[in-house]
């Protein structure tokens, strides 16, 4: 598990530090305060180990074929239009790199660095050499970069070098941050996908039943399964109802968003999810099953969860079930000041329970 | 921001910080129970007190020292720019001294470290935990024979003063007595003489003078 968390010149972050993760990390704050940057930061981290995210949701640009999946996805997902790698750095200042430095419940911290012409970011190692990972289900490969264009080999990496960053369990340290997912609601808009990447692995542990459970249980849908029927010369997934069908497109966005949640939740293990916002679309009674089921499913599957919100009632419901659930859960109130700096406060179930006895709202503290 | 922010109820802190341009908070002042915390705000208004930046809450009535040192405790951590931190307590069945005692021993029991101590009087304290002052006022005027002290004794005091009817030996405490004159708090002190209000809350005002003396 991820402990603490250093950014440096990244985004509109000059210099920050998020010391005490839990397994639930939410991250409040004004618009503008680096919540979403955050999240950001670690999904970066995570290319260092894993390049490629087949998940998110890239939209073919010219950087499509100069960077790798994650780093397409992080300079594309807040411009559709218009995007530009030089967002990626604090002051679009490209001469200085990007540092994210990452340190595990066991105490060892390691950095990684993005420079502005690289595919990847890398792993910077005790010696000051530049390390470019990636994951296979083969094992963990060094990638050696040629100068000409995106012509890349792979060699299996030397053990004592991982070693040497990440401790002996570094195994399982790689898988941890490669596997990363990162969910906002841009997801939600690429419903086919998730449901291709995942589908065949949801039937064949019969998870479906999980997901069929939290859209009658959260959103009144009366569904008795999932199937797929014939339309248009294809084969859609559907909702089946005791008299009729629906189409999980024709869906509302918080019952598909939750859907894509769930999904996720319920094939990722030992790895980090990041979410943004996942209060998009949803009522709080869907908001509050939702997350009833997915605390449940970090829990068993091991997950650690980073959440960004504005959301006072999914504060007060992750609180609630953090408490019945004896889950560890840290609230960070964000800002950033006009230098770039972030500071951040940490408080914790009692301390949130607190405020609201005394109707202080926590996504107000930056009053006091 | 001129006036006390009042948190309670929730619906109109929630609109008046969220449609401020401008506001922060350099003192909250926490109370036991809502007419407390109505009557400081009346006070203040009435006397012209200016407390700048002061935030006003309570505690829902609960008289619990733990769960009052909870509140402060909370309040201390999440807070980077408050200076002080006002907390006003029924003497109840004890004296004043004791019922500071046992506050300062709830606060210690959840570990907080008190840097600093005065005694401003026998019912105004001053604590420093970490960077912020804790100006205490342990309410009640102790000069009636109450069964239990209370915030609400400096009321049935300025009736007194303001030669309302009432007969003192048939109640035991002055909440009591409030319930039973269904008095209008704000009428009470807006059409009291100064002078009333200024021997009736004398303990009250010093905790006040306390908080401004530190804004600055």
């Amino acid at each position: 598990m991820l402990k603490a968390l250093g950014i440096h010149n990244f985004r509109g972050i000059k210099e920050g530090e998020i010391k005490g993760l839990s397994q639930v990390t939410v991250f409040i704050g004004k618009n503008n305060s680096g919540k979403s940057t955050i999240l950001e930061a670690l999904y970066l981290a995570s290319a260092a180990f894993n390049p490629e995210d087949h998940l998110s949701p890239i939209v073919r640009t010219t950087y499509t074929s100069k960077y790798c999946q994650k780093i397409v996805y992080l300079i594309t997902r807040r411009h559709l239009e218009n995007a530009y790698a030089e967002g990626l750095w604090y002051g679009y200042d490209i001469e200085k790199p990007i540092k994210i430095t990452l340190t595990f419940s066991d105490g060892k911290t390691f950095s990684t660095i993005y420079m502005h012409d690289h595919q990847q970011p890398y792993v910077l190692m005790n010696s000051q050499k530049r390390l470019f990972l990636q994951i296979t289900k083969k094992g963990i490969y060094k990638i050696e970069y040629s100068d000409i264009g995106s012509v890349r080999t792979a060699v299996k990496v030397d053990s004592s070098i991982l070693n040497e960053i990440l401790g002996n369990d570094y195994e399982h340290k790689v898988k941890f941050l490669s596997n990363i997912a990162f969910v906002d609601v841009l997801l939600t808009r690429y419903f086919r996908r998730i449901e291709r990447t995942f589908w065949k692995k949801i039937l064949q542990y019969r998870l479906d039943r999980f997901l069929v459970k939290l859209i009658r249980d959260g959103y009144d849908v009366n569904a008795e399964d999932l199937t797929y029927v014939p339309i248009n010369g294809g084969f859609q997934l559907v909702v089946k109802m005791p008299t009729t069908y629906v189409r999980v497109d024709d869906l509302g966005d918080g019952v598909k968003f939750s859907l894509v949640l769930a999904m996720i939740f319920l094939t990722r293990e030992n790895t980090l999810v990041l979410l943004e916002d996942p209060e998009c679309h949803q009522h709080p009674h869907g908001l509050a099953k939702t997350f009833e089921a997915l605390m449940k499913l970090a829990i068993n599957r091991k997950l650690q969860l980073f959440i960004t919100t504005h959301s006072i009632e999914l504060l007060r419901i992750i609180s609630h079930i953090a408490q019945e659930q004896n889950l560890d859960v840290s609230i960070f109130f964000l800002e950033r000041d006009e230098n770039g700096i972030l500071h951040s406060r940490r408080f914790g179930i009692d301390e949130l329970n607190a405020l609201e006895e005394l109707a202080i709202d926590a996504r107000f503290l930056y009053v006091m | 921001m001129t006036s006390l922010l009042q948190f309670k109820p929730r619906e109109n802190s929630f609109i008046k910080i969220a449609r401020a341009v401008d506001i922060y908070l350099k003192t909250i002042i926490l109370c036991e129970g809502s007419r407390d915390a109505e009557v400081i705000k009346v006070l203040c208004k009435k006397l012209g007190i200016n407390l700048r930046n002061t935030g006003i809450t309570d505690c829902g009535g609960i008289k619990e020292l733990t769960r009052i040192a909870r509140y402060i405790i909370a309040i201390s951590r999440v807070s980077y720019r408050l200076k002080t931190v006002g907390v006003l307590i029924d003497t109840d069945k004890d004296q004043p001294d004791k019922r500071f005692r046992d506050f300062k021993n709830a606060l210690l029991a959840r570990k907080i470290e008190i840097t600093q101590e005065y005694k401003l009087n026998n019912q105004n304290f001053l604590l420093q935990v970490g960077n912020i002052k804790l100006v205490v006022h342990i309410a009640g005027d102790l000069s009636f024979n109450f069964d239990s002290h209370s915030f609400d004794d400096y009321l049935v005091k300025l009736m007194i003063l303001e030669n309302y009817k009432i007969n003192i030996e048939q109640f035991r405490t002055a909440k009591q007595i409030i319930s039973h004159m269904q008095m209008n708090i704000y009428d009470l002190i807006f059409k009291a003489h100064n002078k009333n209000i200024f021997t009736a809350f004398s303990k009250t005002l010093k905790f006040l003078n306390t908080i401004k003396e530190n804004h600055r």
